[in-house]
């Protein structure tokens, strides 16, 4: 929180240092921040409120005693609120006091932009809410899986009509940052009209003394829209719950499986000396499919990876540098794909490999009264983890680097690092996971979205940070042509083999410090 | 084939298990019997090794369940009391994973699993997602799964919660049989009809000690022979413990005339 806190103050004196022509960026920054928000909280309520309205465990027990629907309606309205938003308002906060500090607001400035991140934060629950009933309503719940399927195919264009709509272009010229500030003030402000984080990012630009055009109409429209999707959504609970529910639960029988599929019949060639591996892979394998908010939280996943694809396309204009710096600004946007790659990779570990250990929930028991130590239970997870992880740093960091021209050693090497830092995101999801495992929980969103889910990302993204030295090194020597051949033959391999091995070793030592913290606190959780 | 020595387990100040010591032979089917909170389970959970003790020892077929873990549990089955199972698989993909966690060769597992299914009367329901089991048909697949590697230790926490009275006939009868092929069966159950009906020795724990132990004769005696059935031996025993200084719980204090 600090360091959104301070960074973001000193970039916003910084930007006030500027010419007069880029003195509209902060208003465009809360734009595309409130843009992206947005995006990201339909995508958590909508898992939230599927889960908490039609999956939680202790819906049975709170149907079954005298509470109004009213009062069960916003309950779980504001679980799913709380679940989803939680993370934005601990970093809004500091940025919002950071915009207050960098421009000189009145002391009212954060108070009162809280209050309009409030319906800001409501309006996706709400819709949410209602998008939950019709879903669960109208989708037969054998079908569920097909409609995500294809749920997930309109969002990846959905997202792709967006990235594409924000007019950001690089030339040469744009190197310096004041190029890249004048580009965004030049921006018309990327919110389309109808979309509720438009209202709030006018509402706080006008708070920032940038004038909107209609202050009023925006508030209204703001909390207007909330007021009123709350109200829908009650409706729609009350009409459509019960109903709903009782499907939820006659697809709980759901349908007979027969198949002994592909992964059953290879995992039974391909490991066939490690049954406790080849069960528990399996075992994940199956619960995962069948999990229909682990799949609609693909989504996530998939949008994530693609905007991050896209982006390294626009990077293709690198080529237009001139051939001194050339190879220099490759080096420096390769170091760029691996820690953004490794952000993504850590992002995407959050909602997968973090809840891996507290997802046994109250079966936690079998493997325990099996004969599997915790050490045995924390490696088996480690690696049945990896190689999926392993595979997507390795699509995303070689995609990348191969998208920006490098150098054919730079992208195998990019893959390697995307290896190293695997096993390093891997180690400290299964490790933090465990230290963090909470059994008992009502939802598995609830899991994902928690404090210990924090700890990691910010762990995962200091050993991507750290990784990074290394790996520069790697880079720089496989993309630089001045700087191999400044290096004897033997110098330049030793150089290779030892930046390799720290970046490995780096990663090692994170993962071991985790899975021997996660040992330590499942086993005194025996005692 | 069980050997419980000076078994305790204290949090803080409380002692839910105090010092019990108990020695199960090989085909006895031993009922462990006590009110609510009397320590059953926590007694359990050390047997099974999913919690240490403050202190004692814990030995299954000559195994310390807390040197030697992977070995006691290899030759241990565990029913627990509450049927926790992973709801997205299927009953027979349930098994498989079972019989994979304790190495148990393919073609030996599909073989138990179609013997088992048979024997517990799932096999209409081996495709079905265990989500859409009842309680009873969980606690059926937990037999089942319990089973899988044909242990020699079976521990078994309130076996009859959730049968219907013919899935407990075949749960009683079952137990017998397998105990006469040489399975130990270690039982806690409030059920005391159960008890008296398939047990070979009983155990009582109350506040966390042994109160009594042997034979249903021998629990009889220590009645004083004031008692025709285990139910009313079982409430002298405990009555005379309270008269001693132990404290019953109310709940469990049975009716005065």
């Amino acid at each position: 929180m600090f360091s959104v806190y301070s960074g973001l103050t000193g970039f916003l004196i910084h930007v006030q240092e500027n010419p007069s022509h880029i003195q509209n960026v902060p208003p465009k920054i809360v734009a595309l921040a409130l843009l992206a928000f947005f995006l990201l909280l339909m995508f958590s309520n909508l898992i939230a409120c599927l889960s908490f309205f039609f999956s939680a465990r202790d819906l049975p027990l709170l149907l079954s005693l005298p509470i109004s629907p009213f009062r069960l309606y916003f309950s779980r309205v504001l679980i799913a609120l709380i679940n989803s938003s939680w993370v934005i308002l601990l970093f809004g906060i500091p940025a919002l006091m950071a915009f207050n500090t960098a421009l000189a607001l009145d002391w009212s400035f954060v108070p009162l932009a809280c209050l309009i991140m409030l319906p800001f934060l409501l309006i996706p629950t709400a819709f949410s809410s209602i998008f939950a009933m019709a879903f669960v309503n109208l989708i037969p719940a054998n079908r569920i899986r097909e409609v995500v399927g294809f749920l997930v195919i309109a969002v990846c264009l959905g997202a792709y009509y967006f990235v594409q709509k924000i007019p950001f272009t690089m030339s040469s010229q744009e190197q310096q940052i004041e190029s890249i500030l004048s580009t965004v003030s030049t921006l018309s402000n990327p919110n389309p009209i109808w979309v509720p984080s438009r209202w709030a990012s006018e509402l706080i630009g006008h708070l920032m003394g940038y004038p909107s055009a209609a202050p009023l109409l925006h508030a209204l429209l703001l909390f207007g829209s909330a007021a009123g999707l709350i109200c829908l959504g009650f409706l729609a609970f009350d009409m459509f719950f019960m109903r709903g529910w009782t499907l939820s639960l006659r697809g709980n029988r759901g349908p007979r499986i027969h198949r002994v599929g592909m992964l059953e019949i290879g995992s039974r060639w391909i490991f066939p000396l490690f049954p406790q591996f080849r069960g528990l892979m399996l075992k994940e394998c199956r619960m995962f499919i069948r999990d229909t908010t682990q799949i609609v939280q693909l989504m996530l996943l998939l949008m994530l990876t693609f905007v991050y694809l896209y982006n390294f396309k626009v990077l293709r204009n690198i080529a237009l540098t001139n051939s001194e710096t050339h190879a220099w600004w490759q080096t420096i946007l390769c170091v760029a794909n691996i820690s953004l790659g490794g952000c993504v990779v850590a992002a995407i570990s959050t909602r997968f490999v973090y809840p891996a250990i507290s997802l046994e929930g109250q079966a936690y028991w079998i493997v325990r009264s099996a004969p599997l130590d915790i050490k045995s239970l924390l490696l088996n997870k480690f690696w049945i983890w990896l190689i999926p992880i392993s595979s997507v740093a390795l699509v995303l960091l070689v995609a990348g680097a191969w998208a920006i021209n490098v150098t054919p050693a730079a992208v195998f090497l990019s893959g390697i690092i995307g290896v190293a830092l695997s096993v390093g995101i891997v180690g400290l999801g299964i490790g933090i996971g465990a230290v963090y495992a909470q059994f008992d929980w009502e939802s598995p969103t609830q899991v994902a979205a928690s404090f210990g889910s924090l700890v990691f990302m910010l762990l995962a993204i200091a050993v991507v940070m750290i990784s990074l030295l290394p790996a520069s090194v790697l880079i720089m020597l496989s993309s630089v042509p001045g700087v191999a051949t400044a290096l004897s033959r033997l110098d330049y391999l030793i150089t290779i083999s030892c930046a390799s091995f720290l970046a490995f070793f780096i990663n090692f030592c994170a993962a071991r410090w985790a899975l021997n913290a996660g040992y330590q606190s499942l086993q005194a959780m025996e005692k | 084939m069980i050997e419980i020595d000076h078994l305790s387990k204290r949090y803080g100040s409380f002692k839910a298990v105090d010092d019990i010591c108990l020695k199960i032979d090989r085909g006895t089917i031993f009922a462990f019997l006590g009110t609510n909170g009397a320590g059953k389970t926590t007694t359990i959970r050390m047997m099974t090794g999913v919690l240490q003790p403050t202190s004692g020892t814990v030995r299954i077929g000559g195994y310390d369940i807390q040197k030697n873990p992977i070995e006691a549990k290899f030759l241990m089955g565990v029913i627990p009391d509450r049927p926790y199972l992973y709801g997205k698989l299927t009953g027979r993909e349930f098994l498989l994973f079972m019989a994979d966690l304790y190495k148990v060769k393919h073609k030996t597992a599909e073989e138990r699993i179609a013997e088992l299914l048979n024997t517990y009367g799932l096999v209409e329901w081996q495709n079905d997602l265990i989500d859409g089991y009842s309680h009873g048909m969980k606690q059926r697949l937990l037999m089942c799964a319990s089973q899988i590697h044909d242990p020699a230790v079976l521990v078994v926490d309130e076996p009859m919660v959730g049968l219907d009275p013919r899935g407990a006939k075949l749960l009683k009868d079952t137990f017998r049989k397998r105990a006469e092929q040489g399975l130990t069966i270690f039982m806690s159950t409030h059920s005391l009809s159960v008890a008296q009906e398939v047990a070979d020795r009983l155990a009582i724990i109350q506040k966390g000690k042994i109160i009594a132990e042997g034979t249903l004769d021998d629990l009889y005696e220590k009645a004083k022979r004031k008692a025709s059935d285990l139910e009313n031996a079982f409430l002298h025993i405990i009555e005379e413990a309270e008269a001693e200084g132990e404290q019953v719980p109310p709940e469990i204090k049975p009716p005065t005339a």
